[in-house]
């Protein structure tokens, strides 16, 4: 329990020092992570079950030559295609915003700073220090944000790519 | 003879001169005139003789008060040896006075200067103490004290001393204390003057019923300007409320005695935040407010439509409220067409759809690509502002260099701050529109496939 509480007391005292725009980084990848985790799990559960789903009623057909055929199958595919894709963009425009934010909490940060030096000169570093440090670290907790995120855009763009291709590949017209 | 006559004249000027009035009585012979010289002679002897005599008698008067002024001289000098001597006398009175008086003082002018130093420390600090608003009298009782001490002349009663010894003693014990002070005469952020309790936290902070308070240079209490976060503040309230007793209760307190709630209230708000970012802060807000009244608008708009067009999937009517059933109305409209006119029809009424769908998604884009350039703009006019500074002023001074740079990072914070969420919305909005257009494009040829089988 105290060990909780010190670890909730770390993080608020760490959230503080980086102001605002920190709890803002924290807020997106929270949201990121959780949706990231979401498709990672879709990817090895939801999604299969969708293809076979779609491949069995492809397969289920009388016929699969025809006009109509054809376009059903371009539905099916456009279908799992979207199931596949939902939420990527989200991610990926997540990622996009990390250091965004984090050049947002660099930038309030400095006028942290310079309004220290407006009221007080260049004499007072304990005014300017609070400054400093919500410059900085949420421009480093948006870069590692962002780091962490892309990997995972790259890799999950890629399965959703492969397991589309593979649904292609397996709904064969008969010709 | 001529002698003779001369003579006679001179005689006569002389009686003339005498006796004018007898000369008249004309002397008629020389004898009558010889007489009347000799008669004016001893006349005149007469009357000198009388002068002479008063000329004496005024001398002797004379010599009677110089005897007089000599007398006085001797007296009053011999009065001055006799006054010298008690004056030397009383030097060396005071002198043995002094030196035992000294003798007697001994240890107690160190302690006197000991005195005086306290008095006047503790002066210094009671007046930066927060107890200064209950006992605000000390201040001149000190002073007093103090100037007492340092003089030789006077010396501080044993009351005065032991005086100093309890307000020692008070401020130590007060400085100990969590006090609840009753009815206090409060000075408001907005200028007014309440009345109510406040609670002095030892000698590190006043807090009044949710808000902190300060000692102003005069000694009255007055609310800060402006309060720290809620989860502070909110102590304030639980402090307050607290039973006088032992109860326990979470405090924000300043432990550097108010310099840290100082420094909060130099930290300006948002409104003097956009006041100095200027005119491009201004344009860069009013271009963030339209974009997300856009996105929201676009939002509502393609959620209403999304939520038709999967009640259309369902349904096979084709209904003209969403744009599949459009799509699927020149299917029905057309039934018995062949498949390649029909494609074509299909396509036709798609491209019809298409750009109702994606309407003012470019613009949402447009904005949160422009932004943080408008903040790049301002970034470099603040720039320009700064070297002017510096160009009038020099680098000597940075406060004036301070307000450029400010002006610079503003427009840079308030262009991200708009970027940021347009960017979020376009990516919510355009996946909403593409997710339409993608069905319609992709699915509704498939759609009506499924129809014309079915049938």
């Amino acid at each position: 329990m105290q060990l909780l509480i010190d670890a909730y007391e770390k993080i608020r005292d760490f959230l503080e020092l980086g102001g605002p725009v920190l709890r803002l980084i924290a807020v997106v990848l929270l949201i990121m992570w959780t949706l990231i985790l979401e498709r990672l799990i879709y990817f090895r559960t939801g999604l299969k079950e969708v293809m076979s789903e779609a491949l069995a009623e492809w397969e289920a057909r009388p016929e699969r030559r025809t006009w109509h055929a054809r376009q059903i199958r371009a539905e099916i595919i456009s279908q799992a295609r979207m199931n596949a894709n939902r939420g990527l963009p989200l991610i990926r425009t997540l990622v996009m915003l990390c250091p965004l934010l984090g050049l947002l909490g660099t930038v309030t940060g400095m006028v942290a700073v310079f309004q220290a030096m407006a009221f007080s000169g260049t004499g007072n570093a304990r005014a300017m220090a609070a400054g400093v440090s919500m410059a900085t670290v949420p421009t480093m907790a948006g870069m590692v944000g962002a780091l962490s995120g892309v990997f995972l855009v790259t890799i999950l763009n890629r399965q959703a790519k492969r397991n589309i291709a593979m649904l292609e590949d397996a709904m064969t017209m008969d010709h | 003879m001529r002698c003779h006559r001369l003579l006679a004249a001179a005689a006569l000027g002389a009686v003339i001169g005498a006796a004018p009035a007898r000369a008249q009585t004309d002397a008629t012979s020389l004898d009558e005139l010889l007489d009347l010289v000799r008669q004016g002679q001893t006349r005149d002897d007469r009357q000198h003789q009388q002068r002479l005599e008063e000329f004496r008698q005024r001398q002797a008067e004379r010599t009677e008060l110089l005897r007089e002024a000599q007398a006085r001289k001797a007296e009053v000098q011999q009065r001055s040896e006799q006054l010298e001597a008690t004056f030397e006398e009383n030097e060396r009175l005071i002198d043995d006075v002094q030196a035992q008086l000294d003798e007697r003082l001994g240890t107690l002018r160190e302690l006197f200067g000991v005195l005086q130093q306290v008095s006047g420390d503790a002066r210094s600090l009671f007046r930066s103490s927060l107890t200064n608003i209950e006992y605000p009298d000390r201040d001149a009782f000190l002073t007093e004290f103090a100037a007492k001490a340092g003089s030789s002349g006077r010396l501080p009663t044993i009351d005065e001393i032991e005086r100093l010894w309890f307000e020692l003693q008070r401020e130590a014990t007060e400085l100990g204390k969590i006090k609840r002070l009753e009815d206090f005469e409060v000075l408001t952020a907005d200028g007014r003057k309440v009345t109510e309790d406040i609670v002095r936290v030892g000698p590190f902070n006043l807090v009044a019923d949710g808000r902190y308070l300060r000692m102003t240079e005069s000694g009255s209490v007055a609310e800060l300007q402006r309060q720290p976060q809620g989860r502070f503040v909110n102590s304030t309230s639980d402090l307050l409320r607290a039973a006088p007793d032992d109860e326990m209760v979470r405090f924000g307190i300043d432990v550097t005695r108010g310099q840290l709630l100082a420094l909060l209230i130099e930290t300006p708000t948002f409104g003097e935040y956009v006041q100095l970012g200027g005119i491009i802060t201004l344009i860069i807000i009013a271009l963030g407010v339209i974009g997300i009244a856009l996105a929201a608008e676009r939002l509502i708009t393609l959620g209403i439509a999304a939520r038709r067009v999967k009640a259309q999937l369902k349904s096979d009517m084709p209904n003209e409220d969403n744009p599949l059933g459009r799509v699927l109305k020149v299917y029905h409209d057309n039934p018995n067409v062949d498949t390649e006119t029909l494609e074509l029809k299909l396509g036709e009424a798609i491209l019809r759809e298409v750009p109702k769908l994606q309407r003012g998604i470019l613009f949402i884009k447009v904005i949160s690509v422009v932004a943080p350039l408008l903040g790049l703009l301002g970034t470099v006019v603040g720039m320009i502002q700064t070297f002017q500074s510096i160009t009038l002023f020099g680098t000597g001074d940075p406060t004036v260099m301070a307000s450029g740079i400010s002006v610079a990072l503003i427009t840079t914070v308030a262009g991200l701050c708009v970027a940021i969420p347009t960017v979020l919305l376009h990516t919510l909005v355009n996946t909403r529109a593409r997710n339409l257009i993608q069905i319609l494009q992709e699915q509704s040829a498939g759609i009506v496939a499924r129809q014309a089988e079915r049938r």
